[in-house]
């Protein structure tokens, strides 16, 4: 707290956040690997998601994808479903931050897959990008950064399918990018 | 903690406004000085001590200790008797079904609601009478700023950054009434839940405001609980989606009429059920997803997504309808949407 509010005699109504949080290694290539697809419920989520797989298998050698999907965007990931993730699978794409409670909710399961081991790429839209690394930075993972895309909740499958090649050198990036 | 009783003396109150302004604890309305021998009183007010906590508060996982309740209850203008419920609002929000995060960050405008009950409540200055969801009462008002303040201030919410709300809510300065149980024809709401009259209990709820029931002629049950049924089944309900609990406050001319047609609340409860209701096909219109309706996961599974014509209800079951009294003279009621979570109640015992 400032020094001049202490000096009044003023209590400090703040709490400082307490999360700890560990960065998960990344992986050296993608090939062969399994990546997990969380569809966190948010329009067309599960489209975008499955054209970034189709993508990753294609063109990058990714042996296979498992999509589930959250109940609401507005909810954390049960952890049964973050268990699984992390046992079946060696990355994760998650997608997508583009509402408050779901960026919310976007970043903190991300950094729940992070710590259990798993490379996480989180999808965020510009809009919500300020929401993103403040959450970041709360959880205690300020480094934690996000591959932007558009938002999709108007967009066709066409254009979905667009956005998706545009960014799958990010997420390939993000999940497989050198540690430090 | 120390002070500088000279310093403090030497600033004057409008400075000390400007200050605390400057300080960042603001929710735009000025603060009262949190100075460290008032907050002691709060927390001898809570009957617990300091260092205590309730654990920690998204989105920033501060921790909830009552030092840190009681630091913003004196900023909101409290007294140190209302240090009870503001602990137990606080206590409320953080049960996980009331999905705190999720609250705090939404472009929804729901705020939270907080509900007094208990034989204490009158005691403590809460009213739940004439305007009780309005201005001009220092328990009522400052009672629900703490806990804003308390979200700001220890859950690190903040307007534009991590609460994404495209348009707000006034409620989110402050949202805080007292069930009228003395005109309520029924058992007290945290009776309903399982507590005893003689406790005293807040309710917290995730509720948008109170959007108006006129009904100047109220003769029977079903016509007024019609226009209730009107208000719940909207195309533009975030419920729609989510579903969860919604909140019914009616007022007790209202409530009267009702009761003397010998409706129990589960009467009331299953009649809002049946009749607040939208059709499939012009849910396809819009809500969330629109014709991609095997995106609403939380719908119950007897309803027929694919057909147009059927029948879709606001909530999965009549429970999820929480009936209350509150009000004064008059025949207004009012329906609270809400984000779609759940009502929370908790026990508190007033300061002795």
């Amino acid at each position: 707290m400032d020094e001049r509010l202490s000096a009044l005699g003023l209590a400090n109504p703040v709490a400082d956040p307490t999360a700890v949080r560990t960065r998960a290694d990344r992986v050296p290539t993608l090939s062969g690997t399994v990546v997990g697809l969380l569809d966190n419920h948010k329009d067309n989520a599960d489209i975008l998601l499955t054209r970034i797989g189709e993508i990753l298998k294609a063109e990058y050698g990714v042996k296979d994808t498992i999509m589930r999907q959250k109940f609401l965007p507005s909810m954390v990931a049960e952890p049964r479903v973050l268990d699984e993730f992390a046992q079946t699978c060696d990355v994760v794409v998650a997608s997508i931050a583009d509402c408050g409670s779901c960026t919310s909710c976007l970043v903190h399961d991300g950094l729940e897959l992070e710590d259990r081991g798993i490379a996480t790429a989180a999808l965020c839209t510009p809009v919500f990008l300020n929401s993103f690394e403040l959450h970041a930075k709360y959880e205690g993972r300020e480094d934690y950064e996000p591959v932007m895309v558009d938002t999709i909740s108007t967009k066709s499958s066409e254009e979905i399918a667009d956005l998706a090649a545009a960014i799958v050198p990010s997420i390939v990036a993000v999940l497989t990018k050198a540690d430090g | 903690m120390t002070s500088d009783v000279s310093a403090r003396s030497a600033t004057a109150p409008s400075d000390m406004t400007e200050i605390l302004y400057e300080s960042g604890w603001s929710d735009g309305l000025p603060l009262v000085p949190p100075y460290v021998e008032r907050v002691q009183e709060f927390v001898e007010a809570s009957g617990r001590s300091a260092e205590d906590s309730l654990g920690s508060m998204p989105p920033n996982n501060g921790d909830v200790t009552i030092e840190k309740i009681a630091t913003n209850a004196v900023m909101a203008g409290c007294l140190p008797q209302h240090m009870p419920a503001v602990v137990a609002s606080v206590e409320a929000s953080l049960d996980p079904r009331f999905n705190l995060r999720a609250l705090l960050a939404t472009t929804h405008p729901s705020a939270t609601m907080v509900m007094i009950n208990g034989p204490a409540s009158e005691d403590l200055g809460f009213t739940g009478g004439s305007s009780a969801m309005g201005p001009g009462n220092r328990a009522n008002a400052t009672v629900g700023r703490a806990l804003q303040l308390v979200f700001r201030n220890v859950g690190g919410s903040l307007p534009g950054v991590t609460d994404k709300a495209t348009l707000g809510n006034p409620a989110k300065y402050s949202f805080c009434f007292a069930e009228n149980e003395a005109e309520s024809p029924w058992a007290p709401f945290h009776v309903e839940q399982g507590f005893a009259p003689e406790d005293n209990a807040v309710t917290v709820y995730a509720a948008e405001g109170p959007h108006n029931l006129t009904n100047q002629v109220p003769r029977e049950p079903m016509s007024f609980l019609k226009g209730i049924a009107s208000l719940m089944a909207n195309l533009g309900s975030n419920q729609i989606y989510s579903m969860g609990d919604h909140f019914v406050a009616l007022a007790p001319e209202h409530a009267a009429v009702i009761a003397a047609a010998r409706w129990k609340k589960s009467d009331i409860q299953h009649y809002l059920f049946e009749h607040a209701r939208l059709r499939m096909g012009d849910v396809m219109l819009g809500g969330w997803f629109g014709e991609r309706t095997e995106r609403y996961t939380l719908w119950p599974k007897w309803v027929d997504h694919t057909d147009p014509e059927a029948s879709l209800p606001v909530c999965r079951e009549p429970g999820d309808i929480k009936v209350v009294v509150v009000g004064g003279p008059g025949k207004h009621s009012a329906y609270l949407p809400g984000l779609g979570s759940r009502c929370i109640t908790r026990a508190f015992v007033p300061a002795s």
